[in-house]
């Protein structure tokens, strides 16, 4: 159900490629375990990613999968504010009004708790955050400019340098490079152009 | 020995605006896709669950449900993490790359069992294994 020769043909392993090979060294070679486990795998060939490109779209026709995740997103905005700016379960049901039972039913995806749009401006407005909801054609993307905090707050990341904390720029829209700089390819159909048009 | 970080079918660039997802791959082959595509086929609930995070992991600084992402505890591993199907058997290990420091890198998978601790710390420690090799790479 998964393939066609269709889906297929369009895949290949230029279109998972980073096109940079991050070292090579003859020299060097794994050792014997890991070279026996890396031989052992099965190859990465068109089978395998076009069932991976199949069932991946499958998600995204999947309401309850993309429900789920975008609820995941939420919580985890609402921790990451709750995090910054110090407040607890109790002082955030508080604030809005509710019972910290409540709000830590919000908080548990496996407990089923549905947010509302009024419930999410509810904690958006508690937490100083914007609320962004859209609902766009699959051909658009919705991108969230996303300023880090200094250091970046996994304790192993404290020797990396502050400019991650700097927010994106876009400094042309033509041109433009998400924050990791990967830019945008012809798949994603992301087309610039729509935007002046 | 050659290295290289690929993609991950599924996983779009609109899902990485913070970091990259890339898989590891050492002389053409890769520890991680065939498994992710063979739980697709036989084990749809933890493959949503691992999509879901993989999906949202390079979206946020860091996931700070422990339900979806765990860091190694044993002190012999550095940095080491794995992403968690919760209530599933399913986990993919990753660590965070130092080279490009933007970049999230998975290594290898494993499926929990009823005695998994052992099972957990081996994948842990190929992850680690797979973040050395990676790292002392020219």
């Amino acid at each position: 159900m998964l393939s066609n020769s269709a889906t297929v043909s369009k895949i290949s392993m230029s279109k998972i490629r980073n096109n940079v090979v991050v070292g090579s060294n003859p020299a060097e070679s794994l050792p014997d375990d890991l070279a026996a486990l890396f031989t052992a795998a099965k190859p990465t060939g068109s089978e395998v990613l076009s069932q991976l490109e199949s069932a991946a779209a499958e998600l995204g026709k999947n309401p309850k999968f993309l429900a789920d995740y975008a609820k995941g997103l939420i919580v985890e905005d609402i921790l990451r504010a709750m995090e910054d700016s110090g407040i607890t379960r109790n002082a955030l049901a508080t604030k809005i009004g509710k019972s910290r039972q409540y709000v830590s039913k919000v908080l548990d995806e496996e407990r089923r708790a549905n947010f509302t749009i009024d419930s999410l401006a509810e904690f958006s407005t508690a937490l100083d955050l914007q609320l962004c909801l859209r609902m766009v054609p699959a051909s658009e993307h919705m991108l969230f400019i996303r300023k880090l905090p200094t250091p970046v707050a996994i304790e192993s990341f404290e020797q990396f340098p502050d400019e991650r904390a700097d927010p994106v720029m876009i400094p042309d829209c033509n041109q433009f490079e998400s924050r990791n700089t990967i830019p945008f390819t012809p798949e994603d159909n992301y087309e610039p152009s729509r935007l002046s048009a | 020995m050659k290295i290289d970080l690929i993609k991950i079918p599924g996983i779009a660039n609109h899902h990485q605006t913070v970091w990259q997802i890339r898989v590891l791959e050492i002389d053409g082959r890769n520890l991680v896709l065939p498994t992710l595509a063979d739980w697709s086929k036989k084990h749809g609930a933890d493959y949503k669950k691992i999509m879901k995070t993989l999906m949202m992991i390079g979206q946020v600084d860091r996931i700070r449900d422990e339900k979806k992402i765990k860091k190694s505890k044993n002190p012999k591993h550095h940095d080491v993490y794995e992403i968690r199907a919760d209530k599933g058997s399913a986990r993919l290990m990753f660590f965070y790359c130092r080279k490009t420091q933007s970049s999230i890198i998975c290594t290898n998978t494993y499926w929990k069992t009823k005695s998994s601790e052992r099972e957990q710390d081996n994948a842990f420690e190929l992850c680690d294994r797979l973040k050395n090799i990676y790292e002392q790479n020219p």
